[in-house]
């Protein structure tokens, strides 16, 4: 039987930045561009470089009456990889595979950060990992605050970002199978 | 204000965070001398296959998955892997658990979607793998969602510490709680947007987050889950059925139960007002 097996993998590469700590806002700025397409054979591969727009982590519960307690870092949780107000969290990366016009897996993998990490708050064991991901130094970050803390329950900014990152992989894959 | 470090040490664990489920779910599995470090990459290699298998199985994102086509009515639970009939099961337990908060049939267009627990489910049949491989001390963090077993890794403590995001404040936990041999599964309006829906179709707004302790993980989302739906009252609800829970309402205000309170280790209950 002869089959057609058309693989795609795109990729697509969401910047998280966020804005200094002691700031309430997530901030994610930035635009999105598709670079160039290999258009030679299978497997294709694209990037897309996404920041996300705003709106995606912004939270929709309105910050009108700051809480009673409220913990803050006692230091950047990463060193900044960029200048100015922003620190970079991390990068997210999917990719997509595709079969005819089947997707027939999805993953994310991350890149590591650039750089070193640094800075009070950060463990040591930020260094040796190699997957990262925002949510994981956005974890981790919280996790340094104590070492009475082992994991951390509750919303991680890890799906917007995987999220974003996903639908700008189906897009580029889905302008490639024209 | 930050919780406390202590003079503790940590016993060695491997850590592995797999991206699976539109989320990171990270396994923190401590090394004993019965669990040689080799065993750890096999077990999870087999954790997270069947992740991905899952998670194939009951994505809505795909219009081709079982879930997809289940919910369409384009196939018949027979028709489904045999998992595809417990979820059914345990969304039908749950909406009755919950008197119809939690709801898997509550979304904009009334089709079936499990989403809401197939993760805390698939997170706790991990840990009972892990488990039955003899990973007896382990943490599985689900994006949020967190099934601990076993001592914790800190010197200081038997149990786990289980930091608490703060629901409006990014960076920032508002507690952080002692588990053992427990779950731990926050829902929040903001995590996502708003996507808990309430029964008449509009999204709940009134708390922004509910936080449940449970020996069960789907249990404890179910419920966490119900409580953002349920709204105002939620922390009364989750007090009468002695569930152990947090609440932060939108305005920022706090509310524990006696038994989460209990288990808090940060803040200092010196520093409640």
């Amino acid at each position: 039987m002869r089959r057609v097996i058309a693989t795609l993998v795109v990729t697509a590469v969401a910047l998280i930045a966020v804005l200094s700590y002691r700031s309430p806002k997530v901030r994610l700025t930035g635009t999105q561009t598709l670079s160039n397409t290999t258009t030679s054979q299978s497997p294709v591969r694209s990037r897309v470089t996404t920041t996300a727009p705003e709106s995606v982590t912004t939270s929709s519960v309105p910050v009108t009456t700051p809480p009673s307690r409220i913990a803050y870092f006692s230091g950047p949780p990463i060193k900044a990889v960029q200048p100015g107000d922003a620190w970079v969290f991390g990068v997210v990366e999917v990719e997509i595979e595709t079969r005819a016009s089947r997707i027939i897996d999805v993953e994310a993998t991350t890149l590591p950060p650039t750089g070193d990490t640094g800075g009070p708050g950060t463990r040591p064991t930020t260094t040796s990992i190699s997957n990262y991901a925002a949510p994981i130094l956005r974890s981790e970050a919280l996790r340094a605050q104590g070492d009475s803390i082992a994991t951390v329950s509750g919303a991680t900014y890890t799906s917007d970002a995987f999220r974003q990152s996903l639908l700008a992989a189906l897009r580029a894959s889905s302008r490639q199978r024209q | 204000m930050n919780p406390p470090h202590t003079d503790s040490t940590q016993d060695p664990l491997v850590r592995h965070t797999e991206f699976v489920m539109g989320t990171a779910f990270t396994f923190d599995l401590i090394v004993e001398v019965s669990t040689p470090a080799g065993d750890a990459t096999t077990i999870l290699r087999q954790v997270t296959d069947w992740l991905h298998w899952a998670d194939r199985t009951f994505t809505t994102y795909d219009e081709l998955s079982f879930i997809s086509r289940f919910s369409r009515g384009e196939l018949s639970l027979a028709e489904c892997p045999p998992e595809m009939e417990h979820i059914v099961e345990m969304c039908d337990r749950y909406h009755g658990l919950t008197d119809g908060w939690f709801d898997a049939w509550a979304g904009p267009d009334h089709r079936f979607d499990p989403s809401g627990i197939v993760k805390g489910w698939a997170a706790q049949r991990a840990s009972e793998l892990l488990a039955q491989a003899g990973f007896i001390r382990h943490c599985v963090n689900a994006g949020g969602d967190v099934a601990v077993r076993g001592r914790g890794p800190s010197s200081a403590s038997p149990q786990w510490g289980v930091g608490i995001t703060h629901p409006m404040i990014a960076d920032a936990l508002c507690a952080v709680i002692n588990v053992q041999d427990e779950c731990v599964a926050t829902s929040g309006t903001s995590q996502r947007g708003h996507h808990v829906w309430r029964r008449d179709g509009t999204p709940s707004t009134q708390l922004a987050s509910a936080t449940v302790v449970s020996r069960d993980l789907v249990w404890a989302d179910a419920f966490a889950t119900a409580a953002l739906a349920r709204g105002a009252d939620a922390i009364e609800w989750l007090y009468d059925l002695g569930v152990d829970a947090y609440v932060v309402d939108a305005g920022g205000d706090e509310w524990s139960t006696p038994g989460f309170l209990d288990r808090r280790v940060w803040p200092p209950h010196s520093e409640i007002r």
